[in-house]
């Protein structure tokens, strides 16, 4: 079992959330502009019952197939991490939120590049895939950056805040890792 | 609701599967080859059991969210074609399969233009999309030929009898269908 597992990266601890995580979650995600690609798009306005409530259901959520780790920055969890994993195909969807303040600074790649190895290594996973708005940016680069391929733009494939929302699809597949693995490690040698 | 719709095409009756459909699914379903690139993946070999397990669910699912139309060709239900319906993004995800004995007949595609019609006029949707094991070049041309288009290719996105298997899939647009409605 991986249950109450925590990956540690440069800067970033990935934990299992805890309910006291509710005042650091409320304090990011009432900013009505942090989750403008997010779908569906959380309540506005942003209540603390909608912290509870998000905390709640990660908390709930069973470890084995939705794991999801709070973002903590010193001490302050600034955003959050998961895999929604499909046992059966042996793949898992990679989500992720980060607080507005601490964008641009390269710590969603930090926590993906962690989570998608964990995924890998711990989960045995044979693909890990991601997809986003087409229009956020900063969020498929960062599957460019963790070494995903673009593998579709599934057009008008969900509601948004305001009209409908292209998504954009990429993966890597566990031989694709495995590669990239043994390149880092030859890179020390 | 409409849980007794009927749609009619040039050759085939579409209606909600029932109980008495069983031998009929049986019959072409116990057919290895015609379940090679289905997913979810099909229990072999299939029983009879199976089939009856099938019909169940059909039976018992909600037809708001799961519209599973029984394909009819001469009083003998040849295959099966659903629209399974997210609401909340106003799509549906079109499915089918067909009886190996009738493949190579164009029968799909004509369900499956009746379906898309329905989906748009009827249910609103704002998209309508299908995917398909990349090897199973007869389905995915289904997709096209009803005006699809191709919009991806998930590799490695599935488990497979033989092992893995890259997922293509293909969308069509409210605006695309309305455009093409008119030209016909």
């Amino acid at each position: 079992m991986t249950e109450g597992v925590e990956l540690r990266t440069d800067r970033l601890l990935l934990r299992p959330y805890r309910l006291e995580d509710v005042d650091d979650v409320y304090a990011y995600a009432k900013d009505p502009g942090w989750d403008w690609f997010l779908v569906p798009g959380s309540p506005q306005p942003y209540t603390r019952r909608n912290a509870e409530e998000s905390v709640a259901r990660r908390l709930m959520a069973p470890w084995g197939t939705s794991p999801s780790f709070a973002m903590v920055l010193d001490s302050v969890v600034i955003g959050g991490i998961s895999l929604s994993v499909d046992e059966f195909h042996e793949n898992a969807q990679l989500s992720y939120s980060l607080a507005r303040v601490h964008w641009g600074k390269g710590l969603t790649t930090e926590a993906a590049t962690a989570i998608v190895d964990w995924g890998f290594g711990a989960l045995g996973l044979m693909k890990v895939y991601g997809n986003s708005d087409l229009r956020h940016v900063a969020s498929w680069r960062v599957m460019e950056k963790i070494g995903m391929t673009r593998e579709g733009i599934l057009r008008s494939h969900r509601r948004a805040r305001e009209g409908r929302s292209d998504r954009i699809y990429y993966g890597i597949l566990r031989e694709d890792w495995e590669a990239a693995s043994a390149d880092d490690s030859g890179g020390q040698q | 609701m409409s849980d007794d719709i009927e749609l009619r095409t040039k050759r085939l009756l579409l209606r909600p599967f029932r109980i008495a459909d069983v031998d009929d699914v049986f019959a072409y379903a116990r057919d290895p080859e015609w379940a090679r690139y289905l997913l979810p993946m099909i229990p072999q070999p299939y029983t009879r059991r199976d089939a009856e397990e099938f019909i169940a669910r059909r039976v018992v699912a909600s037809w708001r969210s799961d519209s599973a139309f029984a394909i009819v060709l001469d009083s003998v239900v040849a295959g099966g074609i659903n629209l399974h319906v997210d609401e909340q993004h106003e799509k549906g995800e079109l499915g089918y399969s067909l009886a190996r004995a009738h493949w190579g007949k164009g029968m799909t595609t004509e369900a499956a233009r009746a379906v898309v019609d329905w989906g748009f006029s009827q249910l609103g949707l704002a998209k309508v999309y299908a995917s398909a094991d990349l090897y199973n070049t007869g389905s995915w041309r289904v997709m096209e030929k009803i005006g699809m288009t191709r919009e991806g290719v998930l590799r490695s996105h599935t488990k497979t009898r033989d092992g893995r298997a890259d997922q293509v899939f293909y969308g069509i647009l409210r605006a695309e269908w309305e455009a093409a409605a008119r030209e016909e």
